[in-house]
């Protein structure tokens, strides 16, 4: 940083109002590079995220075609009426916040273990055919998960009540069972994320130098105590982003798991309806921008708070894992 | 400047302690019980696309087919013309955006972590809001078709999934954790330039970093089907899973409506089925070449300046 | 916008003077002649060469494209435009293309697809101009009680099929197995004999459902489980899909009954949950997505309450008599049950302008020859001659191959709304079935009353979008009988639904209605 010091003058002479010993155009100076560095991902964002942001507009109007976008009339609240007049807003969002966590919680558990647990395996062949076999899943869409969870569950020809029965056991009513289909999201949402996110904890386990190990085998820590002293401390940073990122989508849904596997099954809304498939079956006749906007908009605004609040406790403790 | 390609961790310990053997049981054990888990729906859908489509309906999913049948994968490649080309097309959006993309999301990632770079959180900020709010799909997809023109081209099946918040920050975390701050302190003593310190120094470094995220990349190119919906309608443009996607839509359609006309037919379940085979298997091939950098990984601790 | 719209019409206007008006509507025999005829009275001006865009509903078929290059070398000759023809696949893209003001000339639309709150919203060209205007012929081909029934708040936006189609749905067995077991005829006046096969499928055919009724997500208000269309044999309402729980009878149409309420709902209900306790459908059956039809052909599954249209059943007695000749299937539609039949309305099927296209009355012109022009009829109907059918001697349709494998199949564009009667060609298995069962609903047609009426949901948008999510919830689950107390579980719902806004939905769908039937003269 020193090297560039030399430019500082000058450009205080010129520039009017550069005032500040470390302004933007100091900045701008000193790490151009990184800068222009930037400059891809910044005309990525621009276009593809922060232009179309003020379609929002649109959760406080009332579209019709002639007037477009910005020119339809303004009707304030009005849009958000559906969402808090249904009664269910309560539920739903009970509903769409504990499905969320127990997926981030038990999900990111089970990638983590997997990842230390895979990362200390002896046999390279076991290893790799093993986590091979643990992506797998990722590839399965829902549309297809779905023709297996039924042909698991149902009632009449079900894998689950064959097995039943040929125990000489009643069968089991699944689809008309409220109760028991959170633990079947949880369970179907882990089998298809487990590899995806051990992939990323792995990742972070192979950075970890294995001079701390062996340290810690010369001062006589076993295998348990140098997993718990050294590889979860370092998986700690990493844990810590994946939790922010998903805390700020915590009020949105996985509206393709809920979607395909509940599909039409009213008994089961209860227990496993969501914002995302409340919104949807609202508008789904006749689609309403303006409402549809105004649910995305409460979901980024409930998603907003939630996030400025944990990224502030994480700084005060971890500031160096915050987000921002 | 000395890289130190050691040997695994794990691979050192192995050592007959009480305590290793008590562990090698409890994680063998538990890793298999996991892979049998994640397999055995995946042996169901093998078998299911080896079936007969009647009698998957007569019978119910079984873990070996009772009648062993190739029909479906036969009508799957009864054009193969078109499901070539989309094997061909997909397979040339997802090299050219996982490595555009890879260089856009590291480089992102590396100046997001550079401790004396005064902006860096204004710019982590500003990327992971795009993750909470946004404009809705409306008027994003009059952003790209509109104003960007990207109708029926192969940049909309690129651009939109180049880069995301989420593995820009990943990256950030990777590179943050895995480059200590002295190796950069000591490249800029030596006057290299911040890109020339990124290229030379820190990508080589990133293995296990740039192989997640590129295999993230690639998936999210593999599996796309959306894009190709929304911005594509010439048939040869189709991505793979998109084409896939087609052939059991067009009949839905018809069904749901209820104007099934001509000789329309739902494709069969075990066409389903054979189609998820048909997406997974080429990721199962490419997937051994990345995992080297978890299973093997290139430890990078012992990097000194 | 509209002041540029205004200069349009009446340039449009002017020059059509001069082209005189044009009787084209009957295309006469040949191809090329009824080219020549109807290409008499396209009448604006043509001189710049301009880009046509034109979306159908569904997926494109393999040689769509080559359809639609050649299509649109006939546009080049024609119309002095190209043509660009692409499909929509399901109703959230529409909507997309809708709202996002994709540049577009001409596009399916339908009273399924939400054509009169799209109309009324603002997202088409009104056509009551134009269309005399641009194409003399079309204004004539449509009948005048067809325009009138595509009106929205006063205005016409869609051109209607003229092709009168009817799309009962109807009860579907195995002949074959009645026969084996010597049972009664199937008669839907008398339920017993449904009942007496079903039973008699249970107890003698182990691998054999008797039925296998599903959610369907098809429906004017949410979804529903699909024994409510079975009740539509014996009830002679205006419509089954008539929605929130209001049952309009055919014959009295001021007289609106909240169905849901009745006895004879409960009763119906209390029906099906026997049915259910009997075993003819799976507890799961709220869950299952497996297609009816596959099971049926598959052998699987011995009848299917509710199995739609004529067509739908001519096209699986033509693939039974390949797959499994030995079978024989019955079909009896609910039409005859109650001996009312009311063909398609209007806008079942149509084609809109866009506001976002630049060229409305190229757009007319398109579409008059899609309809009216024998030459460009075969083409977008049926594909290329000789490559993907042929003419048979009689007159018939008939595949090149395989149907199935077909790169382009009978009707795959999906232009339903140009669908000309003139012009249609059936395969000829299917053609007895089609043309004996239309003779038969021809004589007990009356006119479609309640289909072209459309409800304008601003007054009660966000009470509808909860009684959709209430009735999507509860309802199913009644219909299929998979409740322990039927009564107790409707009463719940109501409640709910009360909740929802079902009053006020009710109360303002009603008056709407009354205002129509007043307005279209329906009451007597």
């Amino acid at each position: 940083m020193t090297g560039d010091s030399r430019a500082v003058p000058k450009r205080r002479a010129a520039g009017a109002g550069a005032g500040k010993k470390r302004g933007l155009l100091y900045e701008l100076k000193v790490n151009r590079v990184l800068f222009l560095m930037l400059i891809p991902a910044a005309v990525y964002f621009i276009l593809n995220n922060y232009l179309p942001i003020f379609g929002m507009y649109l959760a406080f109007t009332r579209f019709n075609f002639a007037d477009g976008i910005f020119r339809s009339p303004f009707i304030g609240l009005e849009n958000f009426r559906f969402l808090w007049e249904s009664g269910k807003l309560v539920k739903l969002t009970v509903n769409t916040v504990s499905y969320n966590l127990a997926f981030i919680l038990i999900g990111n558990f089970m990638q983590i273990a997997s990842a230390i647990l895979l990362s200390r395996l002896g046999s390279k062949v076991f290893k790799k055919i093993t986590q091979s076999v643990m992506f797998l899943p990722y590839f399965v869409s829902y549309v297809i998960l779905n023709v297996i969870v039924y042909n698991l569950f149902n009632y009449d020809l079900g894998f689950f009540n064959g097995i039943l029965q040929s125990l000489g056991q009643e069968p089991y009513d699944f689809y008309n069972t409220p109760g028991i289909w959170p633990v079947i999201l949880v369970i179907l949402y882990i089998w298809k994320q487990v590899g995806y996110g051990t992939v990323i904890y792995l990742a972070t386990i192979t950075g970890i130098s294995p001079e701390l190990y062996e340290a810690a085998e010369i001062d006589g820590a076993n295998v348990f105590q140098q997993i718990r002293f050294i590889t979860v401390p370092l998986l700690v940073p990493t844990f810590i982003t994946l939790l922010l990122f998903s805390l700020g989508g915590i009020m949105k849904g996985q509206f393709d798991l809920f979607y395909q596997v509940i599909g039409n099954n009213g008994v089961l809304y209860d227990a496993t309806d969501i914002l995302d498939t409340f919104v949807y079956r609202s508008l789904k006749q006749d689609f309403d921008v303006g409402m549809s906007t105004a649910a995305g908009v409460y979901q980024s605004i409930f998603g907003f708070i939630v996030i400025m609040v944990s990224n502030a406790l994480i700084k005060r403790n971890h500031p160096e894992q915050a987000l921002f | 400047m000395t890289i130190t390609h050691a040997k695994p961790a794990a691979a050192v310990k192995i050592r007959r302690t009480p305590s290793q053997l008590a562990f090698n049981l409890i994680a063998y054990t538990i890793i298999l019980l996991l892979s049998i888990f994640c397999l055995f729906p995946l042996v169901m859908i093998v078998s299911g696309s080896f079936t007969e489509n009647d009698t998957l309906l007569r019978e119910g999913y079984r873990l070996i087919p009772s009648r062993f049948s190739t029909a479906s994968y036969r009508e799957l490649f009864k054009y193969p013309d078109s499901i070539l080309r989309a094997y061909g097309t997909t397979i040339v959006c997802t090299v050219v955006g996982t490595a555009l993309g890879l260089l856009i999301i590291s480089m992102t990632g590396y100046v997001l972590q550079r401790k004396d770079f005064k902006y860096r959180n204004v710019f982590s900020f500003l990327i992971y809001f795009t993750t909470i709010f946004g404009g809705g799909m409306v008027p994003w997809y009059i952003m790209l078709s509109k104003y960007l023109h990207m109708n029926n081209t192969f940049a909309a099946r690129v651009f939109p999934i180049l880069m995301s918040s989420f593995l820009i920050i990943l990256m950030r975390t990777f590179i943050s954790s895995s480059c200590p701050v002295e190796i950069i302190e000591s490249a800029k003593i030596d006057s290299a330039g911040d890109f020339r310190i990124f290229w030379n120094i820190v990508l080589p470094i990133i293995g296990p970093g740039l192989a997640t995220v590129g295999l993230f990349l690639a998936l999210s190119y593999w599996n796309e089907w959306y894009l190709t919906s929304l911005f594509i309608t010439k048939r040869d443009m189709y991505s793979l899973q998109y084409y896939l996607y087609d052939l059991l839509n067009s009949a839905k359609f018809a069904q749901e409506m209820g104007i099934a006309t001509g000789a329309e037919k739902l494709p069969s379940e075990s066409i389903k089925m054979a189609m998820v085979v048909i997406v997974t298997g080429p990721m199962i091939l490419l997937y051994p070449f990345v995992q080297k950098y978890f299973v093997t990984g290139i430890a990078i601790g012992s990097v000194k300046g | 916008m509209k002041k540029a719209l205004c200069a349009l019409l009446i340039s449009i206007l002017a020059v059509s003077s001069f082209a005189g008006c044009g009787g084209g509507t009957g295309g006469s025999d040949g191809g090329s002649s009824g080219g020549t005829e109807t290409s008499g009275t396209v009448s604006a001006d043509t001189s710049e060469k301009v880009h046509l865009v034109m979306w159908t509903s569904g997926t494109a078929s393999r040689d769509h494209e080559k359809v639609a290059e050649e299509l649109s070398k006939l546009a080049e000759r024609d119309l002095n435009a190209t043509l660009e023809w692409n499909r929509y696949p399901d109703i959230q893209k529409l909507n997309l293309l809708l709202t996002s003001g994709e540049k577009i000339d001409l596009i399916y639309t339908a009273n399924y697809q939400n054509y009169a709150v799209y109309a009324a919203k603002g997202a088409f060209n009104p056509l009551d101009e134009l269309i005399p205007a641009v194409s003399p012929a079309l204004d004539e081909y449509v009948s005048d009680e067809m325009w009138d029934a595509t009106r929205v708040e006063g205005s016409i936006y869609m051109v209607p099929c003229m092709w009168p189609e009817y799309v009962p749905y109807g009860f579907l067995w195995r002949e074959d197995l009645r026969k084996k077991y010597d049972l009664p005829e199937i008669d839907l006046n008398d339920l017993s004999t449904v009942e007496a096969y079903l039973d008699c499928i249970m107890e003698n055919e182990p691998g054999m459902k008797p039925l296998a009724e599903i959610v369907s997500s098809y429906g004017s208000l949410g979804s529903h489980f699909t024994t409510w269309e079975f009740l539509d044999y014996k009830y002679t309402w205006a419509d089954f899909r008539v929605p929130y729980g209001l049952y309009i009878d055919y014959y009295d149409p001021t007289n609106v009954i909240n169905w849901w309420e009745t006895e004879d709902f409960a009763e119906d209900m209390r029906l099906f949950k026997s049915w259910a306790d009997k075993g003819y459908w799976s507890k799961s059956s709220l869950a299952n997505t497996e297609a009816k039809q596959d099971q049926f052909e598959a052998g699987t599954l011995a009848a299917d309450l509710a199995f739609n249209s004529p067509s739908g059943y001519a096209n699986l007695v033509a693939r039974i008599e390949v797959s499994h000749p030995d079978w024989e299937v019955g079909w009896y539609p609910f039409y005859r049950a109650k001996q009312l039949a009311t063909p398609n309305h209007a806008t079942q099927n149509g084609m809109s302008i866009p506001i976002s296209s630049d060229n409305p009355e190229r757009a007319v012109m398109l579409l008059e020859k899609l309809t009216l022009d024998e030459e460009w009829y075969d083409l977008s109907q049926y594909g290329i001659e000789g490559e993907h059918y042929t003419r048979t001697e009689d007159g018939y349709y008939e595949s090149v191959g395989e149907a199935s494998a077909s790169g382009f199949a009978r009707e795959a564009g999906n232009l339903w709304c140009t669908r000309n009667t003139e012009f249609m060609l059936y395969p000829e298995t299917t053609a007895t079935i089609l043309t004996d069962l239309n003779a038969e609903f021809d004589t007990y047609a009356h006119p479609n009353i309640w289909t072209g009426f459309s409800e304008d949901t601003e007054p009660y948008q966000t009470e509808k979008a909860a009684l959709a999510n209430v009735i999507t919830q509860y309802l199913p689950a009644i219909q299929a009988g998979l409740v322990d107390d039927i009564d107790a579980s409707i009463d719940e719902f109501l409640e709910k639904a009360e909740e929802a806004g079902f009053s006020k939905v009710r109360e303002e769908y009603t008056n709407q209605w009354l205002a129509y039937v007043e307005e279209m003269g329906l009451a007597e």
